[in-house]
């Protein structure tokens, strides 16, 4: 890539990267955070013990995290998607110029056609 | 391989008429769950935990595997929008090929090699498509398990205590759906992957196409000139062969 190169081509990378990360950050939050805290708050504790959780406990926090973190996850992974749909737009916004400069070429290139022609 | 792909790539008309007929039918079955769930909520509260156990149960097991269902159909539109670049791919360096193939032997430059993301899109969909049917499957199996556990009522499973079967399963429907819900989104990312670098590859071709044009222009040029120049006329390769039509 060098200094002429199109912002498009320099920018769509780094989008479909960072769209990459989020989602990958989505799933490990999932797995680390989000599976352990439901597989303890749900399968140590019977229904009974975790409604009298009280205030400060290990449960209620448990329950907190459980209903705190899907609420910013799923926007974050929007977010992800988002910047993928951004990178594929700015790679498509490239090809009507990659195209007229095709075009270009070819009307430099047909005069010479037409005088073989001849 | 890539051969394989580039056969089956023209399909890609039928992967999306199924992939969109997939998520027509999860709005189907998602209305038919929710008229399930109007009835359910019509009668009272002691009624509907201790004798509507298979309406909860369809419910419950529906809301687990429906939206892996719709994803999968989503892929399915995906993977055919990544198959549509290849047969875009695949024509766009055959035409290049054939204008390539009117120059002499000789003179005829070097094709370019496909860029590795060109290579790797297709199996890129693959994967992504790997993991909606894998999503699909472990959504399945805990609609399965969330049966088994809403068969019993409400007051029984709300009285299951450590170490019981019924607790164990309620785990698993929690923890598993837990790292489900964003693995799907995984297959989602994966598809955009692939398009973009399809379409990486589509921009990548356009440009070397245009650049070897462009060479093929100033041979014409240079052999117009040479050909005013008699003596050097002799080892000339026609030029204007080189001009793509």
């Amino acid at each position: 890539m060098n200094e002429n190169t199109p912002y498009q081509l320099k920018l769509f990378p780094v989008l479909t990267i960072l769209g990459w990360i989020l989602i990958s950050l989505a799933l490990i939050i999932g797995l680390v955070i989000l599976t352990p805290t439901a597989a303890n708050y749900f399968g140590a504790n019977s229904k009974e013990v975790r409604d009298a959780a009280e205030a400060g406990s290990v449960l209620l926090s448990q329950l907190g995290v459980l209903a705190s973190i899907p609420l910013w996850l799923e926007p974050l992974i929007f977010l992800g998607v988002a910047f993928f749909i951004c990178g594929i737009a700015l790679e498509f916004s490239i090809i009507p110029s990659l195209v007229k400069q095709r075009g270009d070429v070819m009307s430099q290139a047909f005069p010479l056609i037409v005088k073989l022609g001849k | 391989m890539q051969k394989m792909i580039s056969k089956i790539a023209p399909t890609f008309p039928y992967v999306i008429w199924m992939g969109f007929i997939i998520v027509i039918l999860s709005v189907i079955i998602g209305f038919v769950n929710s008229q399930t769930a109007a009835a359910y909520f019509t009668e009272s509260k002691a009624i509907r935990e201790t004798t509507l156990l298979a309406e909860r149960a369809a419910i419950e097991s529906t809301i687990l595997w429906l939206p892996y269902f719709k994803f999968l159909g989503l892929g399915m539109v995906l993977g055919g929008i990544v198959m549509a670049l290849k047969v875009i791919l695949d024509n766009l360096m055959q035409a290049g090929m054939k204008v390539i193939a009117n120059l002499p032997e000789d003179k005829r430059p070097a094709m370019p090699k496909a860029p590795w993301y060109g290579r790797l899109m297709p199996i890129v969909m693959m994967l992504g498509m790997l993991i909606f049917i894998v999503a699909l499957i472990v959504s399945l199996q805990l609609s399965g398990t969330a049966r088994a556990v809403y068969a019993n009522p409400i007051p029984v499973i709300d009285a299951a205590g450590t170490g019981t079967v019924l607790l164990a399963q309620l785990q698993s429907i929690q923890a598993t759906s837990a790292w489900l819900v964003p693995f799907k989104f995984l297959g989602i990312a994966t598809e955009f992957l692939a398009i973009v670098m399809g379409l990486g590859t589509i921009v990548y071709v356009l440009n070397n196409q245009t650049a070897m044009l462009k060479k093929g222009v100033q041979v014409a040029r240079s052999g117009k000139q040479q050909a005013a120049q008699p003596a050097e006329e002799a080892d000339q390769v026609p030029a204007t062969e080189s001009i793509p039509t």
